[in-house]
Order: structure tokens, then sequence, then C-alpha cells
């Protein structure tokens, strides 16, 4: 662009972190659900991807903790969507949800994430109700500033979720979207795409919105596009889940 | 020059240059929105013994639409208040005077006659069709429009540098940073910063009581001046990844000028701002440099003159 060096260090697009949360206990290894969530993901990497370069601006970096008995990161580096593979979640065990939010809020402090990043999404998937105390690792998560500007949204696989959990974890994004309900492999598809495409093309250029609530009308501070229609394809009653 | 002031012993009284420019972001580029910050700057003139220059960041989100004409009425109203400050305070050599009222009176006067070309920009141009439905898709109505939420549309941060013979004084309201350099290139970060200010959220001009949440820094001139003063809005500080990357802006900038002349940073600032929002934060990015005028080369000095 120049002949002359430009002033100032080394220049970067600033990260967005994208972390999927994944209920692994034994429920969801009843009628496919764990596959189904795996296919979602799995497929919904290359859209993801095209997203993502869409917005050279943005460093889209994922990661994944499962929760079953106890919390594990799934994927616990930071990877750049362009390197990102899934593997597949495995379902065994209860639903130990406050152990994943606690491990999910030891990686939302400053350092490990940057000052500069811009607001992380985190995806909750669930198909049941807490088997632990969720409320104390929930509580933890929005004690922390990245906690409460967090993109957090969640996916009810089947009747059985708790949308009360979900809704609370979701916090003031409950109002705007409230859980994504799941009740088929389509749905979860649909819903998988639109987190990762339409919810990472928002969060990867937000606006700047100013720190008082209220005046301007806002609840959330990076809006997000509607979520789509349930699936026109399976009408209630071919509802698997 | 002017002579030299009795009452600084080791330096005259420096002479100032003003220079900057405002880009539209890589991101709104690519989305066809304009560039939502401005820049206003005195003097205009040569021999100026003083220097104004704020810079202004539109928000640029569904409810601030209006955010260009925010921050362009921002520095238009900062030009305003602070020359008129600067020339009434003259008048007193009672620097302590002087702080307090900058301190205490300035915030609340930017703050408020902001509002009121808001309110006159709002009567001369009521909102149009479209822009009542980007009203409504930010969750409000028309019939809800009060003050706060028609400010709100114009919704911009503002940050103010002003240096005169006996003081500089620095305002901040919102993200965004300004630098001090000194003449052996240590680069100084003069205000503290709010740790409320990350994830897109700034402090406002559109908050109801945005005086209240404005930064400022009174510094006593006496025998040592700044060499350089940098203002710029977040999209530049964003596009680096560390703070030290960008406080290499400051040292680097003072090289270029005492090097290469202040013709080569007019000539090369646009495309560097450029680069730094298509490799960095894609937002529109602005910077404005107060410089000393005796740092620069006296080639350069005899070719403005």
């Amino acid at each position: 662009m120049t002949d002359k060096k430009r002033p100032g260090g080394e220049l970067a697009s600033r990260p967005l972190h994208f972390i999927w949360i994944a209920d692994c206990s034994g429920s969801m290894g009843v009628d496919g659900k764990i596959q189904s969530l795996n296919n979602a993901i799995r497929e919904a990497i290359p859209e993801m991807q095209a997203t993502a370069q869409d917005n050279p601006n943005a460093q889209v970096l994922m990661r994944a903790i499962r929760f079953s008995s106890g919390a594990q990161w799934h994927i616990s580096q930071p990877t750049p969507i362009e390197d990102f593979k899934w593997e597949d979640l495995s379902a065994d065990g209860v639903t130990d949800m406050g152990k994943a939010f606690a491990l999910l809020a030891e990686q939302l402090t400053i350092p490990p994430m940057e000052e500069r990043a811009l607001p992380p999404v985190l995806v909750l998937v669930s198909d049941g109700q807490p088997s632990d105390d969720y409320g104390s690792g929930l509580k933890q998560i929005e004690e922390l500033p990245w906690g409460k500007k967090a993109v957090r949204l969640s996916i009810a696989i089947g009747e059985d979720a708790d949308h009360e959990v979900l809704k609370k974890f979701m916090g003031r994004y409950a109002e705007e979207v409230g859980p994504l309900q799941a009740n088929n492999p389509s749905d979860l598809k649909n819903y998988v795409r639109w987190v990762s495409t339409e919810v990472i093309k928002t969060a990867s250029s937000p606006p700047s919105s100013e720190l008082e609530e209220g005046a301007s009308g806002k609840t959330v501070n990076v809006p997000i596009p509607l979520p789509p229609a349930k699936s026109e394809e399976l009408e209630a009653e071919d509802d698997v889940w | 020059m002017q002579k030299r002031n009795e009452s600084i012993p080791y330096m005259s009284i420096p002479e100032w240059g003003v220079i900057g420019d405002s880009v539209c972001g890589a991101s709104h580029f690519r989305t066809n929105k304009a560039n939502q910050d401005a820049i206003k700057w005195l003097p205009l003139e040569s021999h100026a013994t003083y220097a104004l220059l704020s810079v202004s960041d539109g928000h640029g989100g569904a409810a601030s639409f209006r955010s260009a004409t925010g921050s362009r009425l921002a520095v238009e109203v900062a030009t305003d208040v602070l020359s008129e400050f600067m020339i009434t305070a003259r008048e007193t050599k009672n620097l302590s005077l002087i702080k307090s009222i900058a301190e205490e009176k300035l915030p609340l006067a930017l703050h408020r006659q902001w509002q009121q070309k808001i309110y006159e920009h709002l009567l001369k141009h009521p909102l149009l069709k479209d822009e009542l439905l980007l009203l409504k898709q930010a969750g409000l109505d028309e019939g809800d429009l009060d003050l706060d939420s028609c400010t709100a549309i114009y919704g911009s941060t503002l940050l103010s540098a002003l240096v005169t013979p006996s003081y500089a004084l620095l305002l901040q309201l919102g993200d965004g940073s300004i630098l001090i350099v000194t003449d052996e290139g240590e680069v100084q970060k003069p205000l503290p910063g709010d740790p409320r200010l990350f994830a897109e959220e700034t402090t406002s001009l559109s908050m109801h009581e945005a005086w209240k949440e404005f930064q400022t820094c009174f510094q006593v001139l006496s025998n040592k001046y700044p060499t350089l003063l940098l203002v710029s809005t977040d999209g530049y500080i964003n596009s680096f990844p560390r703070d030290d990357d960008f406080h290499r802006v400051g040292c680097d900038i003072l090289n270029i000028i005492r090097t290469r002349g202040i013709e080569d940073i007019k000539n090369n600032l646009s495309t560097w701002l450029t680069e730094a929002s298509h490799l960095g934060s894609g937002d529109d990015i602005t910077l404005g440099i107060v410089y000393r005028k005796d740092i620069v080369h006296n080639n350069q000095i005899e070719a403005e003159g």
C-alpha cells in the first residue's frame, strides 16, 4: 500500500471467541440426538468458514466444552475457524451443567481473554435438566465482564430440555430470541447453521453502543438477527425428540 | 516565533501545527456505510502558539443512524466551546482557576451545546420514513421519542486536546485514545482509561448525564512542552494486538517528522490509516496529530512559510 513503513507495531484482526457448550448426558444418546448434533456442527463448518472469510477483520476462534458426569474441554485450544475440525461427541452420564459453566468462567477472564476481543459467542446445547448446582457456575460467568458482555445463546433439544435454566444462561438474550427449540434433526441443523453464520456475521462487526441502557432502547450489547423459523418440512407430528 | 516568555527560562513559547485524517473503515466499506468519525482542528494559520484538536466517533448502530452527523456536530461544538474557553482564560494568569473551570464547567458546556445542536438539527431535519423504520427496528416508536432517545440517534464520543503557552487540557468522553510524546520519544497515556469501556460499549454524548463521564487532564506547561499529542478514535487502537504496538505509533511518527518531515506524514497518513483498518479492526479510523513546530526540520518550516 505504501513504499514507506507505516507507524506502529504489528496489526491484527480482532479475536472472536466462539464456544460450544454441549450436553453429553446419557439422554443425548437416545433417538440419535448426539449424532444429530455432531452432524449439524460438522456440516455448518464450511458455511462458518465462508462467513468468517467475508469479514477478515475478525479472527473467529473455536472451542468446545462437553459436560455429562463432570465437564471437560472437548476442544481446548482456541482454533482458527479455517483450521477447525469437529471431533464427535459421545453421550453418557448425568448433566453437570454447573461444572461446565465453572470451566467456561475460567476462560472468560482477562487474560486469557484479550481486552480488545470482540464479544464472545457462547452457545449452550442441552436436552435435559442440570443434575448439579448450575447456579454457582452461572454466577461465576455473570460476575465476569466478558461473561456479562458475551452473546449467550442456547438450543433446547427435545421437549424435556429445561427452558428456565437455558433462559437464565442466556441472560438478556433470552428476551431477544429465547432458547431455540429443536424437536428434530432438521431444526437442530437450522439453528446450528444460524448461530454459526448469522450470529457470527453480526458479532464479528458489532456497532458501538452507549454504556447506559434504556435511552437507546437496547437490551443487549450485540444485537442479533432473528432466528430462522421452524422447519416447514417437518410438522409437529414428525418431531422425534 | 514570539519573544521568549520570562516565566519560561529554558524554552521559548513554541508554535504548533496540526495534521490529521479520517478514513472509512474496511467493514463499513464492505457494507457501503459512510464513515461515522469526524475531526476538526485549529489553528488554520501559521505561527500559532496554541493548537486545538477534536475527534469524534459516531456509534453507527441501528439506534444511532445519524451518528455521522452527531460526530460532526461534536467536533464543531468542541472547537467553539474550547476556543471561547481559551480566549477567556487568557484574561487570567491564575492557572488553578483555569484548571477548575476546565474540569468543572467545560464537560457540562460541551454536553449541553451538543444536545442543543442535536435538537436544532432534528427540528430542521425531521426523521424520514426509512429512519422511522430504523427507529422501530431498534425497539422504539416515534411516540416514545424523548430528549434522551433523540440524542441516542446521533450518539458519539468526543476527544479533545488544547495546548496553549501555559497549559495543556485534554478531555475524553468514550473510547479512543490520547497519547503524549516527549522530546525523548517517550509515549505517555495521560488519562487513566475507563475499565467499563470494552465489548463495543462506550460512554457517549447521548447519555443522560454525559458531562459526568468526561475524563479530563490539565497540565501546567512551563519549561517543557509536549512534542506530539496524538488523538485517535478506537478503530486505531483496536487495530493493534498489544498496547506496545499501538504506542509505537507515537515514537515512529516523531521519528518520521524529524527525519522525513511533516509533509511525509501528510502524504501518507490516509494510506496508513486505511491499511490499519484493513489489516486490523475494520472500523473507521481517525487520527489527529498536534506537533511542536520546532521539531520539524528547518527546510520544512521554510517550505511551509
